[in-house]
């Protein structure tokens, strides 16, 4: 193909990554005949410079995939959808902090003494629904407030004129990944799940919070590290079989909340494990209480999980199709 | 310029199957240039996404194109807009003769 029409259908392409990649390559096919076409009749042959006016003629690439994109509509979100935002939500920033200041070494709900280690790390971990709980009676009155008023909210949106499975897509943060992450995404997630059971088969274990030298290896190994341990198996596993199952990586809105919770409670049963261990039973080793790094990075971890649920939280509850 | 109007243009251009291209060379060639080239791709789509048009792809000349033809709920959508713009026009006509008065 010649290169300035190839460099064009290009760009346009990466205007339009957001929509569905089928109907971008119909798209840049239908364009691409138009102006070797046109290109063609106007100039009898087809020429670069001939390309580039026949280009110039149909309008730059930014200016042709945002005829895609440039509809404005007011939606409606119920008065439940709202609720369930709302309380979603405020979670997400109370179990952040939660965790945050777990990390940190706090211990609101006073789990430090009068329990076994296990006991204890059970219900810290489990100290996450009754976060989810408290907020849910919190938001209660305001939820009688929504479903009395029995009112739409009203939600600007920019949808596409043509893609169904639109939604912000002007917004970078919200656009969907391209077909060929699906690969690299199917990849990382078999290789972590062969490294996460060869560790278990290994250690029994997946929490290897440090080793030191070659005799001392500091592992939680109790019965909830191990089942928590089984159960990270099992949802990278079940990753991976709904990876390999579905279309595209095309999500239902079930299957996506589904792994969004899963992973959210992963994530702080695995922090809670980790700050377990190393605030509470080896804090006389002079090693582990001075790694403040890993007080960084398990605070950076939340953040970015708590980014990514929000982001996916609200572009579900808003994506709606054309009216 | 009016949507409903250039819908209407399109939707009757579309009697008889015809690409994009040639779409826009048709109405072109009737002297209608009021919209740029790029406007009816995204246009064709979503007629395309309502049921007012259906389409196929062709190989022709070893290129492939895609070819549109109006659906039978497309002629009904054109019936409409025609009425509301018979009605637009008549209503314009009446206000402009009462300007003239």
């Amino acid at each position: 193909m010649n290169k300035v029409l190839e460099s064009y259908l290009k760009d346009i392409d990466t205007y339009l990554r957001t929509c569905d990649q089928k109907n971008n390559d119909d798209v840049l096919k239908e364009i691409e005949y138009h102006i070797l076409e046109d290109t063609k009749i106007t100039y009898g042959e087809i020429t670069d410079d001939g390309i580039k006016e026949i280009i110039e003629k149909f309008g730059s690439a930014k200016d042709t995939a945002s005829q895609f994109f440039n509809d404005l509509e007011v939606n409606d979100i119920s008065g439940k959808k709202m609720f369930w935002t709302m309380v979603n939500l405020v979670f997400l920033i109370h179990s952040s902090l939660y965790m945050i200041m777990l990390i940190k070494g706090n211990d609101i709900f006073g789990f430090f003494s009068s329990f076994s280690d296990s006991t204890q790390l059970l219900f810290r971990i489990v100290s996450i629904f009754a976060i989810f709980a408290i907020d849910v009676l919190v938001l209660l009155p305001f939820a009688l407030g929504l479903y009395k008023s029995k009112r739409g909210y009203k939600i600007v949106k920019i949808i596409s004129r043509n893609m169904d499975d639109f939604s912000l897509a002007s917004i970078s943060l919200f656009r969907k990944k391209k077909r060929n992450n699906y690969i690299n995404h199917l990849l990382t997630l078999s290789i972590t799940l062969l490294v996460e059971i060869i560790i278990y088969i290994k250690f029994k274990t997946l929490f290897i919070i440090g080793i030191i030298g070659t005799d001392t290896q500091y592992l939680a190994d109790d019965h909830v590290s191990r089942i928590l341990s089984l159960a990270i198996i099992i949802l990278t596993g079940f990753h991976v079989i709904y990876y390999l199952t579905i279309d595209n990586n095309n999500y239902s809105d079930t299957s996506k909340v589904f792994l969004d919770y899963a992973r959210w409670i992963m994530l702080w049963s695995v922090i809670t494990t980790i700050c377990f261990y190393v605030k509470d039973k080896w804090i006389h080793v002079d090693f582990i209480r001075e790694m403040k790094y890993l007080d960084i990075i398990l605070i950076i971890i939340v953040v970015l999980y708590t980014l990514n649920f929000c982001k996916n939280l609200i572009s579900r509850n808003i994506n709606y199709s054309i009216k | 310029m009016n949507r409903g109007y250039l819908q209407l243009l399109v939707l009757e251009a579309l009697k008889e199957s015809i690409h994009c291209y040639g779409l826009i060379k048709k109405l072109r060639a009737l002297g209608y240039d009021m919209v740029e080239e790029n406007t009816f791709y995204p246009l064709l789509r979503r007629f395309e996404k309502n049921g007012w048009v259906e389409s196929e792809w062709l190989i022709n000349d070893g290129q492939p194109q895609k070819i549109y033809s109006v659906s039978p709920l497309g002629i009904s959508q054109k019936e409409q807009l025609y009425s509301i713009w018979k009605i637009q026009n008549e209503t314009l006509k009446k206000v402009m003769e009462g300007s003239n008065e």
